[in-house]
């Protein structure tokens, strides 16, 4: 007795996934993305706020902090008014000095700026920084016997 | 007579059969081809889509960076990081295309914002578009022989 409906063979189906495996696979190569993640986002916005402090910090004095704290730290530490044309200069006579006012200029200072920071100077670190994505700039600033390479380090 | 009606009853039929089996085999051939190009279109709708957001980034990040550390070509400031005014206000004075133009944008907004407060702004009145990016910068002004930290901020959009 003849069974009446469709039939499907071993070969049709065994077709039938070869060309489902195939494109599937080529749909999963093709899907590779060229558009902005947040991640490189994220970063760049590391990178352009740490080279923006290795511009600001030789320029801006004690107008973007206290004119105050500049007083305090010129009666309690070895800084005097000279050394504190710029932020860069008073935290490198602080660290000459070991003086433990570097790192608490370096640290107020950079609360002045939207993401944590942290700096070394010849490898030395000032001011600690905990984050798992760091973007860096390093540049020099004048000392009194040498030059200090200063390398600021951004992340979260 | 009756031999040559038999013949006849021999010859093969001229023409295509089609079975039912081969015809469901071509609507599901037609119909997983269907499928994959509907596929492939709207993953490459999306390619082209992604391609030029970072395109527009990247103009966008160029076009930050020349704004705050190159003294011409579009740029405002007089050193890195150190933002002249003047230049901003030139700026302020073309009309809208001229300075789309200029920074190569569909659409942008400025803004120069000092302690929180508005100083300077140019471009649209206000941000609108299905793609938007926003870049932020610090840069200082010089008043009164010191410097003074602003922040920039850019906004472009297609």
């Amino acid at each position: 007795m003849e069974i009446k409906g469709l039939y499907f063979s071993m070969d049709a189906i065994t077709g039938l996934l070869l060309i489902s495996v195939v494109s599937v696979l080529i749909m999963s190569t093709a899907e590779i993305s060229d558009g902005v993640s947040q991640e490189t986002v994220t970063f760049d916005r590391y990178n352009s706020q740490a080279i923006d402090i290795s511009q600001l910090i030789v320029k801006e004095d004690f107008q973007t902090l206290n004119t105050s704290y500049r007083e305090e730290l010129i009666t309690e530490t070895s800084l005097e008014h000279e050394d504190t044309t710029d932020i860069a200069q008073a935290i490198m006579k602080l660290y000459q000095n070991d003086e433990p006012e570097a790192e608490e200029l370096a640290e107020n200072y950079f609360q002045t700026y939207r993401y944590p920071t942290g700096l070394y100077i010849e490898e030395e670190q000032v001011v600690n920084l905990e984050a798992s994505d760091q973007a860096v700039e390093s540049f020099l600033v004048a000392g009194e016997e040498e030059p200090k390479r200063f390398t600021v380090v951004v992340g979260e | 007579m009756d031999q040559s009606m038999s013949h006849q009853n021999k010859t093969p039929r001229k023409g295509q059969v089609f079975t039912p089996d081969f015809m469901v085999s071509i609507v599901m051939l037609l119909f997983m081809l269907s499928i994959f190009f509907i596929s492939w279109n709207s993953l490459i709708a999306a390619q082209i889509s992604d391609s030029q957001d970072r395109e527009m980034y990247e103009e966008g990040q160029r076009t930050m960076k020349t704004l705050v550390s190159s003294p011409g070509g579009g740029g405002f400031a007089d050193e890195p990081q150190v933002l002249n005014e003047t230049k901003l206000e030139e700026f302020q004075d073309l009309d809208y295309t001229r300075q789309r133009s200029l920074l190569k944008a569909e659409g942008f907004r400025i803004e120069v914002v000092k302690n929180n407060e508005l100083i300077h702004e140019a471009g649209a009145e206000t941000v609108e578009g299905s793609q938007v990016y926003v870049f932020n910068r610090n840069m200082a002004i010089e008043q009164d022989d010191e410097f003074r930290r602003v922040e920039v901020r850019y906004a472009t959009w297609r």
